[in-house]
């Protein structure tokens, strides 16, 4: 890991990253799939492990926290939406030689990286209508971040954290099933 | 009245500020219901019908909308426990989960050297009163005593600082059992197999008064190298609504906390949780397992409309449902029958237990008839009966195998039957320590437990023991304990095991002063009959004997407890005329101090060895009045009764009224397979039996798919039903020489003597020697043949001398030899000594007989006797050769004699 951030944060998360990509993948492999709890898939953990880990490394403070931990629910969703989508092409069959999923590493249902192909979309078109938003759903949904903590790394109200997080959430319900092809699961009252 | 509302689509005309617009009308629009939601909507969304439609869209998905699987869970103001607290030895990390009434945080464990990442569960606060805190530790204490493998029990519990209990258990490696059948591309039986031990696990849990009540894939893991885990046993309950606190604003707090799809009607409708509520949930999660999809699916109805559907329609069948996966035809009929009863809305029509569950899909798996429909015994001889029955003119030789039975386990079990009777009813005081001992295996008896049912015997048994051990005080109480365990393995068969115990027993009481010696005898006498099941009878008389004598020293003669010793010591000594005179003498005795059960099973062996010797006739008058005995002391299904009923069927099959041996052998096995108790060993046995009985009358095909089932039903029993495999192999062996398949017959007979009997030579051995010296003659191979009687014949007679029926097979042998040779005069010898014996045995009608008087009538008129050779000739070879199931030799031989006339 690149050394003390204390000079200057952004340089030193900008060249964090690859190592965290690396190190979240490592995490996501042995943690993601054997440790679920109900429906949610445990990203939660996985980036605050990250963080027990630098942070126990290095001395960092609260404030590095929040700025890592925006990052780091980005280089999350990459490591996410990278593998389903190479999933999704071995399953389809297409391209080059076919990778058995066993190689891959496969931490994913299929069904999970269906989903979070569709939701990497539904994401993509949200950051047009609301950045804001957009990076709410990301700290929540691939950083694990509590409302609090998401509030705290994108330095805005925890109050627009909540608003924003229950109307994206609405959304992308909404768009992710259209994507699935279940476009009339939900029908507005007559 | 505003135009129905358009939804956006794609949310492509929303601009940043209508975002911020969609989500503050959202917003409050949740917080309302009804009317007042309406209202709102109105006023916000003017003439801005989009927006509403927007909005409405939006509300839809946020109430009923499919959750997307990283969506995390709901949060509150703040997590209860703050990250980084530390609870016990335990330092919470964060929230990962929030239910109703809980919450699931992530922590690792403070001391040691290694982080133990664990799940700690925590009760929300304003839950909590004084009797909640009370409740909720009795139930720990059940929880911490749950232990079984595939349980993910509680590691650790305590208090937060504000009171409010938290549990403790371990985070497991592996994936939701649904997510893991997928993966894995697991098959139908696969899937089946994997629910069947978590309905084991479940049936577990259950002996034990806990009830799981939220089974759902997520709480049901499968491990990498494929092991079943159950998490949030009891779980549910703990961490349920206290009694004492209103909570007026969720008012099913059981079913808000639980997942709808899987909550059976009982859960719905508030009523109370019993074990017949996990066998539900159960049956939706085979039903997802092998459909694909639940029973019934909430969507994105409001909830009263989905909870309506639970309570009031029946599911698709999973054949329907799950028409789409490979297995889906395979589906019809039996396993969608016992989806349908496990997920029967009436609770107490259900599986009684999640062990009935689990035991008819293991009927449906082995190809037995299975029980959902219980009320139907014509369903089950449908299957049974319903077996194509094709005509194939052959024969087979046929042994009947018959069975003998223990007169002590007749005895305990109307005896068992009556303590826990007296148990259940509470007539009678435990005052005996094997009272307690019967009241311990009580616990889990069906009237005791709500939908429960029998109990892990095993399991229970491993916990006994060691309390047993602790009676180290009072040997005469540790002996009759660890007796009682040796008979209950003994009655499941497990003979090595009840040795061990009766063992112990011989030894604790021998070294023990003043024991009563009747307890000394009993046990050296049970330890003798565990040692026969074990290394045969000749090893077990000496030990019996000796019981005995002690016995007789201490006991009043004619005592109903000495007359069962003697009957028991008396059926296991050889086979002779010493014993018949003892087994009379012990009649008579038992009709003296009347003990009919005593009666029976002298008389009972009495039939067994007539049989043995051939002498059928006798043997069907004293089995029918051992029958009549037993009728009046055992419930119909008692595995002695229908041996009895089995063996008496056999015998008649013997004497060749094969119509009354099949009906009643057909019946015993409906009754076998209704059983409360499936005897797999007894009921192999019938089936074979049956086969013997179908064959002689020439359904082949039948009766070879029967011996099939029967070979499939006892390769899977303990090593003692090897006479009863190899017998079914010799039998097929039979059919494929009727069916002129020479080659596999001696195939398969050859396997049957590749496997050397273990102790004794035995006389099934040499008869089937015999058998392949006739199969070598059908083939034409008669040197050969001839060696092989040559080799065999001294001890052929000496094992089969007390045999009419088997001294007749080797005189046609020997005399179809003769005959080939040319030495008519020679073969005549043979015959005429053959059919001497086979006529004291059978009617002339009888296949037997023919295929001797058939094969003299040859004999003469190759040695020129003419007359007399027509008349044998014209009495029984044309039945003979119609009877087809005839020899080969002889009835190619028949048909030269008849078709070219005599010469």
């Amino acid at each position: 890991m690149p050394a003390h951030p204390a000079a200057n944060p952004q340089e030193w998360l900008e060249r964090l990253t690859p190592d965290l990509y690396r190190e979240l993948k490592v995490l996501a492999r042995s943690h993601l799939r054997r440790e679920r709890v109900g429906h949610t898939l445990g990203t939660t953990a996985l980036v605050h492990e990250a963080w027990l880990r630098l942070s126990k490394a290095q001395d960092l403070s609260p404030d590095d926290a929040a700025r890592f931990f925006g990052v780091a629910s980005n280089t999350m969703r990459r490591v996410l939406v990278d593998h389903a989508r190479k999933i999704k092409s071995i399953k389809r069959g297409s391209g080059g030689t076919p990778l058995s999923v066993d190689e891959v590493g496969d931490f994913l249902s299929e069904n999970d990286a269906e989903e979070v192909v569709a939701l990497d979309d539904a994401l993509e078109r949200l950051e047009q209508i609301s950045p804001r938003a957009a990076q709410v759903v990301v700290a929540r949904f691939f950083g694990g971040l509590s409302e609090q903590e998401t509030a705290d790394a994108l330095q805005i109200s925890l109050r627009t954290v909540q608003r924003d997080w229950l109307t994206a959430r609405a959304w992308l319900r909404r768009e992710v099933a259209r994507d699935l092809g279940f476009a009339d699961s939900v029908l507005p009252p007559a | 009245m505003s135009p129905d509302p358009i939804p956006l689509v794609r949310g492509e005309a929303l601009t940043p500020a209508a975002w911020d617009d969609v989500g503050a009308i959202l917003e409050s629009a949740l917080e309302l219901t009804g009317e007042a939601r309406e209202r709102y909507l109105r006023d916000a969304c003017g003439d801005d019908t989009r927006l509403r439609g927007e909005v409405i869209s939006l509300i839809a998905e946020a109430e009923h909308g499919r959750r997307l699987s990283l969506e995390p869970a709901p949060e509150g103001p703040e997590p209860s426990v703050a990250a980084g607290t530390t609870l016990g030895h335990w330092r919470v990390q964060d929230l990962v989960a929030r239910g109703g009434m809980g919450e699931v945080y992530r922590a690792v464990r403070t001391d040691g050297e290694f982080t133990q990442r664990v799940a700690l569960k925590v009760v929300r606060p304003g839950l909590v009163s004084p009797t909640f805190l009370r409740r909720s530790r009795i139930e720990r204490e059940i929880l911490a005593r749950l232990t079984h493998e595939n349980i993910v029990g509680i590691l650790d519990a305590g208090t937060t600082a504000d009171g409010r209990p938290f549990l403790v258990m371990p985070l497991v490696e592996g994936e939701s059992i649904t997510t893991y059948c997928d993966r894995h591309g697991l098959g139908l039986e696969a899937r089946v197999r994997l629910l069947v031990e978590v309905a084991q696990t479940v049936q577990f849990a259950h002996a034990r008064l806990v009830v799981h009540r939220d089974l759902k894939p997520s709480n049901i893991l499968v491990t990498p190298d494929g092991g079943v885990r159950l998490l949030d046993f009891g779980i549910a309950k703990l961490l349920a609504a206290d009694p004492d606190t209103p909570t007026d604003a969720e008012p099913r707090s059981e079913i808000r906390l639980l997942t709808p799809e899987h909550a059976a009607p009982e859960q719905v409708r508030g009523d109370p949780v019993t074990t017949a509520t996990d066998v539900y949930a159960l049956g939706v999660l085979l039903y997802q397992l092998l459909t694909g999809t639940r029973p019934h699916v909430a969507g994105d109805r409001p909830m009263l409309a989905f909870e309506r559907e639970v309570l009031e329609v029946e599911p698709a069948a999973a054949s329907v449902a799950g028409r789409h996966q490979p297995w889906g035809r395979r589906m019809r009929g039996d396993l969608d029958r016992i989806i349908q009863m496990a997920l029967r809305k009436e609770p107490d029509r259900r599986y009684p237990s999640a062990a009935a569950f689990a035991e008819d899909l293991e009927r449906w798996m082995t190809g037995l008839p299975v029980r959902a429909e219980v009320d139907s015994f014509g369903y089950r001889a449908r299957k049974f009966l319903g077996r194509n029955r094709t005509l194939v003119a052959a024969g087979a030789v046929v042994t009947v195998l018959l069975a003998a039975f223990a007169v002590t386990s007749a005895i305990q079990a109307s005896r068992l039957e009556r303590e826990r009777n007296a148990l259940a009813t509470q007539q009678a005081t435990t005052h005996s320590v094997v009272g307690l001992l019967l009241g311990f295996f009580e616990k889990a008896n069906p009237g005791r437990v709500p939908g429960g049912d029998t109990l892990r015997v095993e399991q229970l048994l491993a916990e006994v023991d060691p309390a047993i051990d602790t009676l180290r005080a009072q040997p005469l109480v540790q002996a009759e304990m660890w007796q009682t365990l040796g008979q209950i393995h003994s009655a499941r068969g497990r003979h090595d095991q009840a040795r061990r115990y009766h063992e112990r027993a011989v030894e604790r009481l021998k070294g023990a002063t003043g024991v009563d010696s009747q307890a000394l005898a009993k046990a050296m006498l049970n330890l003798g009959m565990e040692v026969g099941y074990l290394e045969g009878n000749a090893a077990a008389i000496p030990l019996m004997e000796a019981g005995l004598a002690v016995m007789r020293r201490h006991v009043p003669a004619g005592s109903p407890a000495l007359l069962e010793a003697e009957v028991e010591t008396a059926t296991r000594r050889a086979a002779d005329s010493a014993q018949r005179a003892d087994l009379r003498r012990l009649i008579q005795q038992a009709d003296s101090v009347e003990a009919p059960m005593q009666r029976a099973a002298a008389l009972n062996q009495i039939a067994v060895n007539e049989f043995g010797r051939g002498g059928y006739r006798a043997a069907s008058t004293a089995f029918t009045e051992v029958l009549r005995i037993l009728d009046s002391l055992l419930p119909r299904d008692h595995v002695n009764r229908l041996a009895v009923a089995g063996n008496l069927a056999a015998t008649h099959s013997q004497l060749g009224e094969y119509t009354t041996a099949e009906a009643a052998q057909r019946e015993i096995i409906k009754v076998h397979l209704t059983a409360s108790k499936v005897d797999s060993f007894g009921l192999a046995n019938q089936i074979q039996n049956l086969a013997a009985t179908l064959a002689e009358r020439g359904f082949l095909d039948e009766a070879d798919s029967l011996l099939q089932v029967s070979i499939r039903l006892t390769a899977r029993g303990p090593s003692s039903s090897a006479l009863t495999l190899h017998t079914a192999q010799f039998n097929r062996a039979q059919i494929h020489e009727a069916r002129r398949r020479y080659p596999t017959a001696l195939a398969t007979l050859d396997s049957v003597l590749a496997v050397r009997p273990a102790n004794r030579p035995s006389m099934h051995h040499v008869v089937y020697e015999g058998f392949r010296a006739q199969l070598l003659m059908s083939m034409g191979r008669w040197r050969e043949a001839r060696t092989a009687l040559e080799r065999i014949e001294g001890r052929y007679r000496a094992l089969t001398k007390d045999n009419v029926e088997a001294t007749a097979y080797l005189a046609l042998w020997l005399g179809g030899a003769a005959l080939e040779r040319g030495e008519a005069a020679e073969a005549l010898v043979h015959l005429d000594a053959g059919l001497a014996q086979a006529r004291t045995l059978f009617p002339d009608s009888h296949r037997r007989v023919l295929a001797l008087a058939c094969a003299r009538g040859i004999a003469l008129s190759r040695l020129g006797r003419a007359s007399e050779a027509s008349a044998q000739v014209a009495a029984a070879c044309p039945a003979y050769r119609e009877n087809a199931m005839a020899w080969r030799p002889i009835a190619e031989w028949a048909g030269k004699n008849t078709g070219t006339g005599d010469e």
